[in-house]
């Protein structure tokens, strides 16, 4: 999330020679055209390494001798894999050492010539110019008729009948030709076979469709980094458009309106706000950035992390902070749950009929809460469910893009001037036939440039008097704490602090780490300039190195009885990049860096951030949450 | 406490329900004010003619598919106020007009239901709509007044007459029942009870 909390220490970070001030400013500096290289992306591969006899340390065993091996099951050109000690946190070094030989035998077998300086669109891999009016054509959203097969990408949600509900562009017009020819094709193709239809991909051309009777969910993407991946990133994307329409609709809900007439017009029982949320969810989703323009100004919001949470696998992010913190404010749940009120005289319960009863005068305040969350820029703080159930990352993505839809874009500091919010919302991987009524409340801290929200989820309708007094007292509760209304503020604002500084992981500019199991994820704070267009084009420079580094062929060793997954890659753009991944079943480690950095170097630092997440994971990750 | 008073806010989406609120509370206008999913609930101490009472207001999205849930918000509410906007009148006066009958058929018997024409900054010169929009309220006895939340005019009016409207006995015999509730404290009530069962 992009932020304007002014991190506190001056990152060392920034030597971008037009004194812009990240990795991602300085990216901005270089002018699309001056992007070289036609080949752009030099993947190394390591497969092609020999065999070769190392020496490994062991754990509490000392110097061990081991053979660098080819599994079995590797064909060529399958990753292979070799064995290395079980605990690389207590001295990482000879690792490092390993690896980096593994790495640069293969190095010097690829092709790493300059290509000479020629243009080059991260959107198309082509020399096209990515200028403001080639946005304008190619990326922009736009309810026009004309222009609507220049788009690069488009969504649409139709019915089985082929009448369109939803376009990211273009006009009914347009529409109703395309929607016709589309549901034809899924028709034949399904009639008679138990097969679903799922996509078609030609040359550079992707068109992957979600059949969800009565609904046909489909995108058509022509994006480079879009179809660097199998289908499953655009497969995420349209199963988060389809979450949200049931987060509004339910399930049975759009059933029922097509069970009379399957021409039904869904476009009636959709709000302008959905269509509009929807435009924002299929922009963010694709390009990183969203079109938030209103009668007067222009504007645009930049945030590659939707983006990056489907290429995650939909790992939501969560916010820093120290774990007394966090078990602080996990316990104000928990007793919130646990808060009893006196009831009213009049609807004080007999619970025990007969001669000898007793009133029962106190009730349970919260008894309908199911789920709760704070929530910092879109980041979780806090959460509570109860035992015996979980909400999937999927359903928290489209509370969080609800409720970034709630927040009021001028912000009016007075605390006392912010209503309640109460609404239904269907979150449709808990139960996607049901409506589970949310509260929200901001609360602002001082010296915080945004509120912290608080999330009540609701089993029951009339609970809103509950929510609000159980709200009072979290709230309460939280000012009340000394150690919390002091260190929160301070602790989430240093949230903005770029990690690759506290870390002194100098040549790493930026960097993803995800925690496989909780799948969440945090990423080093991006911090844009203030140019919108640059901004714009910053972001999806960083979707496309992601995509291309996870897309990147990966080699597997063995480390004791964990596989470890690593890239390394180049790319000749502009002074030039490299990327670095390292994974095994805990965790994924994206890294990327200007210029081009050796094997060692980039090894070294990433085991770094390694080990310093992992010792970290309770500060940087919530894991599941506290139950109830 | 002041007396509660609880008053909902119906009509279309967009005829700037919340606007007003705002233009009540903060005694502003934000053009970017984020859209009302479900309703917005938001309360105000708001004295005139040395009168105080505490508004508990509820400001309802108007979206059609959320219809089943509007029952909850106006159940307990003692004044509704049914917008429309005057800048396009005939459209936004068909949704008013659904409320209006839904709470003379379905609303609490005493709610008082006041009509609002939003938007009076741009309202049209032609007048017939209105007058037949006037002659509708004028059957049912309901009063149509008119605002702009943008230009704060006709808002402030709009609660005083609210406030003025009350019947001097409800604020009597709130305060007689304030008095009483004094006694009864809740935290001496749960002390009496704690003592009483001999636990802690
Ligand atoms: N010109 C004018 N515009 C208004 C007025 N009140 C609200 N608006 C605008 O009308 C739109 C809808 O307002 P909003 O309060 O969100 O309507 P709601 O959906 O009924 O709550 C917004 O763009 C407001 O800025 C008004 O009195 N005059
Ligand atoms: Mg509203």
């Amino acid at each position: 999330m992009i932020s304007d909390d002014k991190p506190l220490g001056r990152p060392p970070m920034l030597q971008s020679k037009k004194s812009t001030h990240s990795f991602l400013s300085s990216t901005a500096g270089l002018n699309p055209a001056s992007f070289l290289g036609t080949d752009a992306t030099t993947a190394v591969t390591l497969a092609s390494s020999d065999q070769a006899e190392i020496a490994i340390f062991e754990e509490g065993l000392g110097l061990a001798k081991t053979t660098l091996s080819r599994s079995s099951r590797s064909v060529s050109p399958q990753p292979s894999f070799m064995v290395l000690p079980p605990q690389l946190a207590l001295d990482p070094l000879p690792f490092v050492e390993l690896l980096h030989d593994f790495v640069n035998t293969s190095i010097a077998k690829t092709d790493d010539t300059y290509k000479g300086s020629k243009p080059f669109n991260i959107l198309t891999e082509t020399e096209e110019d990515i200028d403001e009016s080639y946005l304008e054509e190619k990326v922009h959203i736009s309810k026009k008729g004309e222009g609507f097969t220049a788009k690069l990408k488009q969504f649409f949600i139709l019915s089985s009948a082929g009448k369109p509900i939803y376009s990211m562009n273009g006009d009914d017009d347009v529409l109703l030709g395309y929607s016709g020819l589309i549901t034809t094709i899924v028709a034949s193709f399904e009639d008679g076979t138990d097969l679903l239809f799922r996509s078609i991909s030609q040359n550079g051309f992707r068109m992957v469709v979600m059949n969800k009777s009565p609904l046909i969910l489909v995108a058509i993407s022509r994006v480079s980094y879009e179809l660097m991946l199998d289908l499953k990133l655009l497969e995420s994307q349209l199963s988060s458009v389809y979450n949200y329409l049931l987060a509004v609709l339910s399930a049975p809900v759009i059933t029922k309106s097509f069970h009379n007439r399957m021409n039904y017009d869904l476009r009636r029982v959709l709000s302008a706000q959905d269509l509009k949320t929807l435009d924002i969810l299929t922009s963010m989703l694709t390009f990183g950035f969203s079109d938030t323009t209103d009668d007067e100004n222009k504007s645009y919001t930049v945030d590659p992390s939707m983006f990056i949470s489907s290429l995650l696998d939909d790992a939501v992010q969560c916010a820093r902070l120290s774990s007394t913190l966090r078990a602080k404010l996990d316990d104000i749940f928990v007793s919130c749950k646990r808060l009893k009120v006196n009831l009213p005289q009049s609807e004080a319960t007999p619970f025990l009929q007969g001669k000898l009863y007793t009133l029962e005068t106190t009730k349970l305040l919260a008894s309908d809460l199911l789920f709760a969350f704070l929530i910092y820029d879109n980041k979780i703080v806090s959460h509570l469910h109860p035992k015996t159930h979980c909400l999937e990352n999927k359903d928290i993505s489209t509370l969080l893009l609800m409720l970034s839809q709630l927040s009021p874009a001028g912000e009016s500091k007075n605390v006392q001037e912010e209503p309640d919010l109460w609404f239904p919302i269907c979150l449709a991987r808990f139960n996607d036939s049901g409506f589970l009524h949310c509260y929200v409340r901001h609360l602002h801290l001082p010296n915080l440039s945004r509120p912290l929200t608080l999330l009540l989820l609701s089993g029951n309708k009339n609970s809103f008097f509950e929510m609000k007094q159980s709200a009072n007292y979290i709230f309460a509760k939280i000012c009340k704490s000394k150690t919390l209304s002091s260190s929160l503020p301070e602790e989430l604002a240093q949230g903005y602090l770029p990690l690759t500084s506290v870390l002194k992981t100098p040549q790493v500019k930026h960097f993803i780490y995800k925690r496989r199991k909780a799948n969440q994820y945090i990423m080093d704070p991006l911090t844009f300039s203030k140019d919108t267009f640059e901004n714009i084009v910053d972001s999806m420079f960083i979707l496309y190195l992601y995509t291309a580094l996870s897309s990147s062929k990966s080699e597997e060793v063995r480390v004791g009885a964990s596989m470890k997954k690593l890239t390394y890659t180049r790319w000749h753009l502009k002074e030039g990049f490299t990327g670095f991944l390292l994974a095994d079943e805990k965790y994924e480690l994206y890294c990327l860096c200007k210029g081009f950095v050796t094997s060692l170097v980039l090894i070294e630092q990433s085991l770094r951030i390694v080990n310093w997440c992992e010792n970290y994971r309770k500060r940087l990750f919530i894991g599941p949450g506290v139950q109830f | 406490m002041p007396l509660p008073y609880k008053v909902v806010l119906l009509g279309d989406s967009s005829v700037g329900k919340t606007s007003l609120v705002h233009r009540f509370i903060a005694d502003a206008f934000n053009p970017h004010l984020a859209n009302t999913i479900g309703a917005a609930f938001i309360s105000k101490d708001y004295t005139h003619n040395e009168r105080t009472v505490k508004f508990e207001i509820w400001d309802t999205a108007g979206q059609e598919r959320y219809k089943s849930l509007t029952p909850m918000y106006y159940r307990n509410a003692l004044v509704a106020l049914v917008c429309f906007d005057l800048g396009v009148p005939e459209a936004s006066f068909e949704r008013a007009k659904y409320w209006i009958e839904q709470l003379l058929t379905l609303g609490p018997a005493d709610i008082k239901i006041r009509v609002v024409g939003n938007k009076m900054d741009l309202e049209l010169e032609e007048a017939g709509l209105l007058l037949l929009i006037e002659e509708f309220c004028r059957e049912r006895q309901l009063a149509v007044l008119k605002t702009s939340a943008k230009r704060g005019e006709g808002v402030g009016e709009l609660f005083d007459s609210i406030v003025l409207e009350i019947p001097q006995a409800e604020f009597d015999s709130y305060s007689l029942e304030q008095a009483q509730e004094g006694q009864t404290d809740d935290a001496l009530l749960l002390n009496l009870r704690n003592r009483r069962t001999g636990c802690c």
